[in-house]
């Protein structure tokens, strides 16, 4: 099982033992290799100060317990994003929370040998012992290539082990593999690039310098990485100079990288035979069918309503139960602490509900993330990626924001969580900013609360389904400048080119399927649940404290009197004893209505009432609004209780009703069609929802950002809702 | 000419790549690399961006990245 790194900084579970890095280019069958040699003995967590995901599992080969390092796929070391960064000090034995590895395996697409051998390359020059697994070997002979492992062996200098499929011999012979270099390593003889001569030359001056660099680093610094000129000493042999140069004045492009291709190309010549150059003839077919301009967006579209149809109506059933098994567990708990009120209210209130509030979200999250792991492991993610490039590219995305942005309508603590498909870490910052800008289902409440009250009455159906339909629309329609402004505003620097590799379409793996979306669903609740936690009971504390003694007995009194008035004890015993439980009812209501409305939560409403007086809220909706920020979905129970009509929905009749005749104290009403759609429009826009807010902090690693988020959009709610409303009364339609 | 002048179906070989150009490191780890055989597969709906076919792998590319890649068409073109 996954079990959360408590401290992800602090390797001191797995500090002394052996560390293997598993490392590879994407689409290679890495993770499937991963999830072979360790099965669920796997820890998840992140490399400190980053946001990229550290994955350590463990093997016991030989009687020995190895931790296997999973490091995000990736077709160079060279840092371009964090996840090359991060991988590359790991490898260079820079990271502190890993430590020095022991031994690479890099995992080799056989039917992509060329392109995955620059990897390599790179790999046999950091002075570790390397084995090459190839994946894949089983789908050479359908792509008409001849594979000669000996040859590949002889060549690489390095042990060689093939696999394909589900093949557990193949797993058996890598663990072997790897056990032998452990205890007995042979370091890789690296390709004498660029010239043998040249090649002694550089070996000799790091001998005579003493020097600890690897080949590695002192080929990129000559790449310019660090500038080469800061290696230019006069004790460097005289043709290294000349090399120097060479590069310097190399117009046809990185001439390091060249020499790397050539290298892996005069290699792949010598071990691989391709019968023919057409191979790729299913994926081709399915593209130009998935791709064409008109079937291929056709298709997409088909998709894209089957995902969301899924996450909307099977996740429904789903939360229901959970929303009622949470609710049995309340009423469960609440006869066993009657006796200590405060308690009571808790645990039901304050845990059990903020509890609730959290697993509610799992079946969405698990759901969208079978569907991201399908999509990504089939290659139709890439497609995807491939034909809504256009739309996002002018705002500094790319086409891979758009399955977030679209699962924000949903949810966008799943559609946050799935970003993490996302390359490019700009793209993925600004995607997780504006992804809760998207109208999600926790907002539907109150459009259909507000819609039904004062649109649909009023101004007929057709209104009524135009107004939900724009309530939607508008999170969209603003999220796409807000990309285009942030990316503006944050990143002065050009774009990273947008290269994205199609892998052939593959069948998804079932088992990698269901451990992602289980993996991501048990994430969100440890992690993101323990803060939205905290986070309820501070809001519970506020609308329950405090609770002057003197209140409740007004109340008592009150109601004591009213019995009185009524003469309930001169009716028959029948009638009695229903009037006594319809005037408990009613005292408990008005009783919870007058905690609220003392508490601190309501005093802090009708204190910042005035602030929100320019928008058309009166101090019950400020309170609504404030006792929201943790779930928006809240302001509807909060209204009921405001109301004095206990638990309610947004179909309760009552509580349409109390909002049509609710009036200020001058006479004219609360609600008006106006107050409704800047409600409806504060509620879209403004970040009410604490789970998006720890989500954001889970994967973006700090406060900050979940902080700007807050700001951008409430400022952004508050500014736009005030321009409506103030127009709007301008022009005379409250 | 330029890689994203090229036509559905086209061949070509790579004559060079821009290495002023910020992604220019990127695009030749990618495999984009003189002297590499390069097949256009065409334009996304949107006409931005294009698929090609190098060293034997599919690759998606935006037509501002490709211009930054010279190529010189092969004889011989074949048809989709």
């Amino acid at each position: 099982m996954i079990e959360p790194m408590t401290q992800p900084s602090a390797p001191k579970v797995w500090s002394k033992n052996r560390k293997v890095c598993l490392v590879g280019n994407p689409n290679t069958g890495k993770s499937t290799l991963f999830n072979a040699l360790c099965g669920a003995r796997q820890l998840v967590g992140n490399y400190p100060g980053v946001t990229v995901e550290k994955k350590v599992g463990f093997a016991t080969l030989a009687n020995e317990k190895i931790a296997i390092i999973d490091l995000p796929g990736m077709y160079s070391l060279t840092s371009n994003s964090p996840d090359e960064a991060i991988s590359e000090r790991i490898l260079l034995g820079e990271e502190a929370s890993v430590g020095k590895p022991d031994l690479v395996v890099v995992v080799l697409d056989a039917t992509n040998l060329k392109r995955n051998l620059f990897l390599l390359s790179q790999l046999i020059e950091l002075g570790l012992p390397v084995i090459a697994a190839v994946t894949m070997a089983d789908q050479l002979n359908a792509r008409g290539i001849s594979l000669d492992f000996e040859k590949l062996k002889q060549h690489l200098g390095i042990p060689v082990v093939g696999l394909s499929g589900h093949d557990a011999k193949g797993i058996e012979t890598l663990k072997q593999a790897i056990s032998q270099q452990l205890h007995a390593p042979t370091l890789p003889s690296p390709f004498t690039w660029p010239s043998p001569n040249l090649f002694r030359g550089m070996a000799a001056w790091q001998s005579a310098h003493k020097d600890k660099t690897t080949l590695y680093q002192l080929r990129k610094s000559l790449a310019g990485q660090p500038p080469a000129h800061a290696l230019i000493r006069e004790d460097i042999p005289f043709d290294f100079q000349e090399f120097i140069r060479e590069f310097e004045l190399d117009d046809e492009g990185p001439l390091e990288t060249q020499h790397r291709y050539a290298w892996a190309s005069k290699v792949v010549s010598e071990a691989e035979k391709r019968s023919s150059s057409s191979q790729r003839t299913f994926s081709g077919t399915l593209d130009r069918l998935l791709t064409h301009r008109l079937w291929g967006l056709f298709f997409f579209v088909g998709v894209m309503y089957f995902v969301f149809q899924s996450i909307y109506s099977w996740s429904g059933p789903l939360m229901d139960g959970i929303d009622s098994l949470f609710g049995g567990l309340g009423d469960l708990a609440r006869p066993a602490l009657a006796s200590t009120p405060m308690l009571q209210s808790l645990v039901v209130d304050g845990m059990i509900g903020g509890v609730g509030s959290v697993v509610i979200f799992l079946p969405q999250i698990v759901i969208l993330f079978a569907f991201v792991a399908l999509m990504e492991d089939s290659g139709y993610l890439a497609r995807v990626a491939f034909l809504m490039d256009k739309l996002m590219s002018w705002t500094g995305l790319n086409g891979r924001a758009f399955i977030p942005m679209l699962s924000g309508f949903a949810c966008a603590i799943p559609a946050i969580m799935a970003t993490r498909v996302m390359a490019d870490a700009k793209a993925r910052l600004i995607t997780i900013l504006v992804t809760p800008m998207m109208s999600c289902s926790a907002r539907l409440p109150v459009y259909l609360l507000l819609i039904g009250t004062f649109i649909e009455p009023q101004f007929g159906t057709g209104w009524a389904v135009f107004t939900l339909f724009a309530m939607h629309a508008l999170g969209l329609l603003l999220a796409i400048p807000i990309a285009w402004i942030f990316n503006k505003a944050f990143f002065k620097t050009q774009p990273q080119p947008f290269i994205l590799e199609m892998p052939p379409y593959r069948v998804p793996k079932w088992r990698n399927v269901t451990f992602r979306s289980w993996s991501a669903g048990k994430k969100f609740l440890i992690q993101t649940g323990s803060i939205i936690l905290a986070l309820s009971i501070v809001v519970w504390a506020l609308s329950y404290f405090p609770r002057p003694e003197s209140l409740a007995a007004g109340i008592e009194q009150q109601f004591a009197e009213k019995a009185a008035s009524q003469n309930v004890q001169a009716l028959e015993p029948a009638a009695r004893s229903e009037a006594t439980a319809q005037m408990e009812q009613q005292k408990d209501i008005a009783l919870t209505t007058a905690y609220l409305n003392q508490s601190y939560l309501a005093r802090m409403g009708k204190t910042v009432q005035p602030l929100f007086a320019p928008l058309g809220f009166d101090w019950k909706i400020t309170v609504g609004i404030l006792a929201a920020f943790p779930a928006r979905e809240v302001i509807v129970a909060t209204l009921g209780i405001i109301f004095e009509l206990g638990e309610i929905d947004e179909n309760s009749p009552l509580l349409r009703e109390k909002l049509v005749k609710d009036q200020h104290p001058d006479g004219r009403p609360v609600y008006t069609p106006l107050v409704a759609i800047c409600l409806m429009l504060f509620f879209a826009l403004c970040c009410q929802c604490m789970s998006t807010l720890a989500t954001i902090k889970r994967e973006l690693n700090s406060w900050k950002w979940p902080i700007f988020t807050f700001v951008y959009m409430t400022g952004l709610a508050y500014v736009l809702t005030l321009l409506v409303y103030q127009t709007g009364k301008a022009l005379g339609w409250s | 000419m330029r890689l994203d002048q090229m036509r559905s179906g086209q061949k070509a070989k790579i004559e060079s790549l821009n290495h002023h150009y910020q992604g220019a490191q990127r695009l030749a780890e990618m495999g984009i690399i003189p002297g590499e055989v390069v097949t256009f597969l065409g334009r996304a709906p949107l006409g931005d961006p294009l698929r090609v076919v190098v060293m034997d792998y599919e690759l998606c590319l935006r037509i501002r990245d490709a211009a930054q890649i010279t190529i010189s068409p092969l004889s011989g073109i074949t048809p989709e």
